[in-house]
Parts: C-alpha cells; structure tokens; sequence
C-alpha cells in the first residue's frame, strides 16, 4: 500500500479521509492495470519521453517580455509591483 | 449550424446562447464583439473551452482554482481565430482541468447533453460539444489529451477532431500532460472541422477535403477493439453497419493487430498522472489563482491546493507524484515509457499495411449520469495520444464512428471520414 499521507505532502495537499481512500483507490487500480505490462521483457525497449514521430516545427520568433503589471493582475497580494507573501527567512 | 450558414449578428448569437442557459455549456458569455477583423471565418460565431487561455476574458478551467484568473494574453489559436475575423462567443464548461471524460467534473456549471438531459455529455471538453449540438456556435475549440474532443463528440452527435501532436500550437492554455496535450475542434460537419484545423495549422493542413469517395481506400480493423471485452453490442453492431457500407462503396477492409493495446489504459494512466501532478505543482495561489489563507509560505500553498483542486484534480496528483516518487518511477513509470514505444511501433507497422484505421469512439453510447463511469471508458480514443496521431469522431446512427490516420495524414482521415458522415446521414 502506498503511503498517501507522505505522497500527499509531496505534492502540497491535505486530504480528509474520504480523499484517501479515494487516492489509494486511484493508485491501486492504475498498480492492478499495469500488472500485465510488468511481465513483459522490456529490457530492450527505449522510453519514449516525447513524440518525436509527429514533430512539427514552428518559426522561432522574438516576443517582448511580459509587462510587470501584467504578470501581478492576477495575483491575490501585491504591492509596489511585488507579489506579497509571508516571510521565508527566520 | 455551419461555417457558410453563419449570417447572424452578435447579439442574435448571444441570445440564443442565453435561452439555453437551462444546457450549462458555458462559464463565461462574451459580453460584446470585439472583433472587426477580417478573413476567412469572419463573423463566424465559435466558443473555447474554459482551459484555453482569452485576453481579457475569465479562463477557469472549470476549477475553483482558477475562478478569477483572467490572462493578459490570447493562447495561439484564439489569435489565429480573431485574425480570421471570427467571433468568440463565450468559454465552455468542461471536466476540471480538464481530467474526466464524464464531463461531470467541472467546479461550478456542468453541460448536460442536449440528446436527453439524463444523460453524461462526455468530457473533458463537455460545453463545447453541447454549444456545437444545439446550433449555439458553428465551431468549438477543444483540448483532447486522451480523447477529451472525440468523447464529448460521440455522445452529443458531432464531429470532434483530434489533429497529429504538435501540428497546432497549444500555447497559451492549460497544460495536463505535455507529452500529449492537442488542440482540437468540435463541428457540425466534417468540412467545417477541416477548415478550421486547417487554418490554426497555419497551412500545414489543406482545407479542402477529396470528395472522392473511399474506393481504394485500405481501412484496417484493428481486432484488439473489436474483441474489447466492455465494447457494447449495440456499438459494435452500428460500427461493423458503417464498415459493411463503406466495403459496399469500394474501400477495402483488412483486419490489422496491435498486440500490445491491451497495456494502452495503464501506460495512459502512469504517464498522464506524472505529467499531470508535474503540470499542477505551477498552481501555487502565488501568483495567480485561489489563495487561501495561511501564516506561512508552505500553509499558503498548502490551503491554496487543498482548497482549489476537487477530488477530480487531487487524485491525479497524488497517483503522479506517487508515480514520480523513487518507488513509482522505476517500477512503473519508466516501464510505461518503454511500453508507449512499443504502442507507436504498433501503429507504424499498421500504417505500412493501410491507409487509416476505424473503430468504435467509445465503448458505449452515452450513458446515465446516476451511473458510475467506467475507468476504461477512453480506452479506444489514449492510443492516438499516446502515438501522436490525427484522429476524428464522426457521428454513425447514434455511435461515434473514429477514424485515425498515420501522422500528418490528415487528409486521408478527413476524406474517409466526410464518406462516414454521408452514409450516418450528415451533412
């Protein structure tokens, strides 16, 4: 059984206990669908990553950097063209 | 309604998408035109899922995470579409962040189906199907990373497709899994579907669709789908109906393998919960997004996740950072790689020996909202996202019709799927 609670604080969420059983669930079932997969000799195989068989390219082009009061518009906390948040250092 | 037919004003649109509130297809309505330009959808009215970001106007995701985010920028294809002179209407609901493929999972407004209000729409991108259903809008733009275009397309009635990987650019909306995230369009009619993928290819895609027929034509049935142990009777009756006739008008039907579609939902689920959970860690409450409250950095972030995310969202997460973590990587997520190579060597070989494959959309036809989904319901549409290939929906009686094609042969879909849409009776 996968530890949820230490996976859950990896990936910054508190859970109640419904949403655990939920998640373990999810783990679970994904673990009982691969089962087949792990038998098979995989040893000479290369991952694939990122598609390379359908790659198409575009035109690099230049675009001017975000303005700063584009970027803080959306943010809940801001002051003098900062995000505000709590203090990190002790 | 399509493309040529759109003769309306602005306002009339708006209207009729307002009386049809009572379907939940959208988030967000366009308040006022703000487009004058002209081109070749000019004053063609269209909507965009919620994840597909709009200058100026509200893009949630359908996720309590994202209900005030407002972009400062248009995604790619929303410029593309305004430079065209189309009008955007509106933004559609969907599956939040677009993972579900009930499109029952939205934060606030859920689409129901237009077919019979009992019914799921099939997600993710659920509203756009349901505006395109109901004649709101000529066109819809949509985000398939597993089959998220095709499956609401089956079960509303429409033409949902999914163009080869990469082929448009998905800048400027939401990423889920990067590896697979496509931009699709919804449509009436195969046609119109065409034309729009055509012009966000910026010219890599041809517009006009051969209305030559399907004589001569090699479409391979892969028999791993038809042997699908959930593929529904009725389905597969329908299904095998539409291979019969196409047979009758000159295309030639030949049985082909994909021996290792059996791994197709396992090698999805891994690779698409890590890519996911990787994709999410930017939605901190920071910078943009729900905050909630917190005395420090960490509780921040913390409350923000907790609090935005629904169950939806949080179980992804946790399976792909599970996935990611040193238990998870080796023992499945690297396997699942390796297995998606040996998926695309699959299809490669199946390309050799025919010129497109056809199949069922879905398992089955859309089905009671009261019921529970099916974990496998996407397991005829993840192959073409796990290989990079176009792939269309096209409506047959009352099943999805899917066709898939090799990479960058989407003129090869388009001809034999416009062949479909004429024998189901379409346009």
């Amino acid at each position: 059984m996968v530890e949820i609670e230490k996976i859950a604080q990896i990936a910054f969420l508190k859970l109640d206990e419904d949403e655990k059983a939920i998640c373990q669930k999810k783990i679970e079932n994904i673990k009982k669908s691969a089962e087949a997969m792990l038998q098979e000799d995989l040893s000479a195989v290369a991952p694939t990553t990122k598609l390379t068989t359908a790659l198409s390219y575009r035109e690099d082009m230049v675009i001017p950097p975000s303005k700063r009061d584009d970027l803080l518009s959306n943010c809940k906390n801001a002051e003098n063209g900062a995000f505000v948040v709590p203090k990190i250092v002790e | 309604m399509r493309i040529e037919e759109s003769k309306k004003s602005f306002s009339d649109y708006k209207q009729q998408i307002e009386g049809h509130e009572e379907y939940g297809a959208f988030v967000t309505i366009a308040q006022e035109q703000d487009n004058q330009s002209s081109g070749k959808l000019q004053g063609v009215p269209y909507s965009a899922k919620d994840n597909i970001c709009t200058k100026g106007m509200r893009t949630t995701a359908s996720s309590k995470s994202l209900q005030d985010f407002v972009p400062y920028y248009d995604a790619k294809v929303i410029a593309l579409l305004r430079g065209e002179g189309a009008l955007l209407m509106g933004k559609n609901t969907m599956d939040e962040l677009a993972l579900g493929s009930t499109g029952l999972s939205g934060y606030g407004k859920v689409a129901v189906n237009p077919r019979d209000k009992n019914l799921v729409p099939g997600g993710s991108t659920s509203g756009g199907a349901v505006a395109v259903a109901l004649g709101d809008v000529a066109f819809a733009m949509g985000t398939d990373t597993g089959g998220s275009v095709r499956q609401p397309a089956a079960y509303c009635g429409v033409v949902g497709v999914k163009p080869t990987y990469n082929v448009i650019s998905v800048e400027g909306t939401i990423a889920a899994v990067s590896s697979m995230d496509t931009i699709g369009v919804l449509a009436s009619g195969v046609e119109d579907s065409a034309k729009v993928v055509s012009i966000l290819s910026e010219g890599k895609i041809a517009d006009n669709v051969n209305q030559e027929g399907v004589k001569g034509i090699k479409i391979g049935i892969p028999k791993e789908y038809f042997a699908y142990e959930n593929l529904a009777p009725n389905v597969k009756e329908q299904v095998e109906v539409c291979m019969e006739e196409l047979k009758a008008q000159g295309a030639e039907i030949v049985e082909v393998s994909l021996p290792h579609f059996a791994h197709s939902a396992a090698v999805y689920s891994i690779i698409g919960t890590a890519e996911v959970s990787s994709n999410l860690g930017k939605i901190d409450g920071i910078r943009f997004g729900y905050r909630g409250d917190g005395e420090s950095w960490d509780e921040i972030i913390l409350n923000s996740r907790s609090e935005g995310f629904g169950i939806a969202a949080k179980e992804r997460v946790i399976a792909g950072t599970y996935f990611l973590s040193e238990d998870g990587y080796e023992t499945y997520l690297i396997p699942a790689q390796k297995m998606r190579t040996l998926i695309i060597e699959d299809y490669k070989k199946a390309f050799q020996q025919v010129d497109c494959l056809l199949t069922p959309t879905m398992p089955t036809l859309a089905y009671d909202k009261t019921q529970k989904s099916n974990d496998d319901e996407g397991i005829f549409t993840v192959d073409a996202n796990l290989v990079g290939i176009p792939a269309i929906s096209v409506p047959f009686k009352d099943a999805g019709v899917q066709i898939m094609a090799n990479a960058n042969d989407e003129a090869k879909m388009f001809q034999l799927a416009l062949a479909v849409e004429k024998l189901g009776g379409g346009q």
